[in-house]
């Protein structure tokens, strides 16, 4: 079996130091790049099936690295290393299949990235630059923040929406608590309680209909957290919830 | 009242007149006229009398109503006056206005360009500080890891990270306060003792405050302490914040009360505590961004959580106050508006 090939780019060198024999250990093949350019050179040549890019990099910056692939047509999954919250959003809609908020745990990271490649598919616009996420008769319009149900408009809170669009993007992903109040209320466990997360999931399932017990979207994985159990697929649809 | 005298009195001048030439002309039985008589068969004496009575009337009937049209007119004139008058005042007023919401957009406009640089300072503090930080915590750890230190050494980098450690987290609430200024509000009626009790339970969960006891006074007589208008989860983060400095900055031996209760139209959290006090000069400047006081030796902190805490609570359109006492205690006084109130 060939091993999955990975181009990681930053800038910082010691970083690159740690994670790549790390990455190397957990069984993929690394090749790396220290600044926007050499990245895209990269990209070019080895052909990896997955890019951990860093925002921050010198000559041309790692959103500017991801908008020159996209634009080109190239649909390599893409995983952001962001140092602050407020930039993964904008990257997500630029084409990026996900991000991790430095500092990462590196066992995180590994399995952040096995996530992706489940995901994604080869040659696909990853999930977020559709305008509606789709599973069975559960459409979400995410930008203007419609959810509609059996093509009935539902109505949800907008924390609520927000949680519902990060666990569909991160479909079949089992999300700790923990990570998806960093992700969704940008708040750590450690000033603000999880059971924020419980109320919104609780409100999700009671509006979805969905039952804990024998969940068709959102299941309770016991001791880890929850999980968007359907398949999610990107498509186009207007603003009552008809797909075109 | 004075000019409706004048006006009766022009009326009746000449009915009097009148009636006097009516008087003299019977009183005084001025001869017979034979050649009217003859005529008109009409007694002069008695027409006269009738002239008398109908030139008075006529001559009032034409200066009163002369006097009418004029007052009519004035009147009219009057009240296109204060009309003029009222829209004068009313553009005026409206002018103010404008003045003012111009001034307070102004304000506004102001406020939210320094919240933007406080969020452009805070994100490019996260880059400049983070990404070193990153790269210290990684040599650290892989040189504890390596096991190629003295024990003593050893403890050293172990000190070391953990100071790196706090600065991440520093960064974090730096991002976490950002986070705040952009934040999307959900305001709905909320029971604020379910969130004092969640707040409670939050923070003795936590492994350091682990078996501390606060107290939960809720008013209920002469009624419940009505429902709050707020965003639950921000509510949470904020008295999160007060209880658990209330914890933080007191002995197990103090005593922490938390009361809500309801006053003028807002209910009011008061988070109190038997701890050391605030030192008077450090009270005015406890809720700006990263200062720390005198008690700063206390337990440890980022110097952020009460500046969120304000934050949250100038959201809710809401007020915090504080009252120390040195060796006696705090009390932190929050008021949020009723959830009636918005109806």
């Amino acid at each position: 079996m060939t091993k999955v090939k990975l181009l990681v780019v930053d800038d910082e060198v010691v970083l690159l130091s740690a994670l790549m024999p790390f990455l190397e250990r957990s069984g993929f093949e690394v090749v790396s790049a220290t600044d926007g350019e050499q990245a895209l050179e990269r990209v070019a040549k080895a052909r990896p099936d997955l890019i951990l890019l860093d925002i921050q990099l010198p000559r041309v910056n790692g959103r500017e690295v991801l908008r020159r692939l996209r634009q080109a047509g190239n649909w390599t999954p893409i995983i952001m290393l962001t140092q602050i919250q407020g930039e993964a959003s904008p990257a997500l809609t630029e084409g990026a299949d996900d991000y991790v908020t430095k500092p990462y745990n590196k066992d995180e990271l590994v399995a952040r990235i096995q996530a992706v490649l489940r995901r994604t598919q080869q040659g696909q616009p990853p999930l977020a630059s559709f305008p509606c996420l789709v599973s069975g008769d559960l459409i979400l319009r995410h930008e203007s923040r419609q959810v509609f149900l059996a093509k009935q408009a539902v109505t949800l809170n907008i924390r609520s929406i927000e949680v519902l669009k990060y666990l569909m993007l991160h479909f079949q992903e089992i999300i700790s608590r923990a990570r998806l109040l960093e992700e969704v209320w940008g708040f750590s466990a450690e000033v603000s309680s999880t059971r924020v997360v419980d109320v919104r999931i609780a409100e999700l399932r009671k509006t979805l209909g969905d039952d804990p017990d024998k969940p068709r979207f959102i299941e309770t994985v016991i001791g880890a957290g929850y999980r968007f159990i359907a398949h999610v697929e990107g498509q186009k649809c207007d603003n009552t919830g008809v797909i075109y | 009242m004075r000019q409706y005298w004048r006006h009766l009195l022009i009326i009746a001048l000449p009915a009097v007149v009148g009636s006097g030439i009516a008087f003299l002309a019977t009183t005084n039985n001025i001869p017979p006229n034979n050649l009217f008589k003859i005529i008109l068969e009409i007694d002069l004496t008695a027409l006269s009398f009738w002239a008398g009575i109908l030139l008075s009337v006529a001559t009032g009937s034409v200066i009163g109503g002369w006097l009418g049209i004029v007052r009519w007119k004035n009147r009219h004139v009057q009240q296109a006056h204060v009309e003029e008058q009222a829209t004068a005042r009313q553009a005026l007023a409206q002018l103010r206005i404008e003045e003012q919401s111009a001034a307070q957009q102004a304000l506004g406009e102001e406020r939210q360009t320094q919240a933007a640089i406080r969020q452009r300072f805070r994100e490019n503090l996260g880059h400049e500080l983070g990404k070193p930080l990153d790269a210290i915590c990684v040599q650290i750890n892989r040189s504890i890891e390596a096991e190629c230190f003295t024990p003593e050494q050893r403890a050293r980098l172990e000190s070391i990270n953990q100071r790196v450690q706090h600065l991440q987290k520093f960064i974090k609430g730096l991002h976490q306060l950002t986070q705040l200024e952009k934040w999307e509000m959900e305001k709905v009626p909320l029971s604020l003792p379910e969130i004092l009790e969640e707040a409670q339970a939050f923070i003795v969960s936590l492994p350091e405050y682990a078996g501390r006891m606060v107290s939960l006074n809720v008013q209920k007589v002469p009624w419940m302490a009505p429902p709050a208008l707020g965003d639950r989860d921000l509510l949470g983060i904020a008295f999160n914040n007060l209880l658990g400095n209330a914890i933080k900055f007191s002995a197990e031996s103090d005593q922490v009360e938390v009361r809500v209760r309801d006053e003028a139209r807002t209910v009011v959290v008061e988070v109190a505590d038997t701890g050391p006090g605030i030192p008077a000069e450090d009270l005015p400047h406890i809720f700006e961004e990263l200062y720390r006081g005198e008690n700063r030796h206390l337990a440890p902190g980022s110097g952020l959580g009460l500046a969120m805490v304000r934050r949250v609570i100038d959201l809710h359109a809401g007020e915090i106050s504080v009252n120390s006492l040195a060796g006696k205690g705090t009390v932190f006084i929050v008021r949020l508006p009723l959830a009636s109130a918005a109806q």
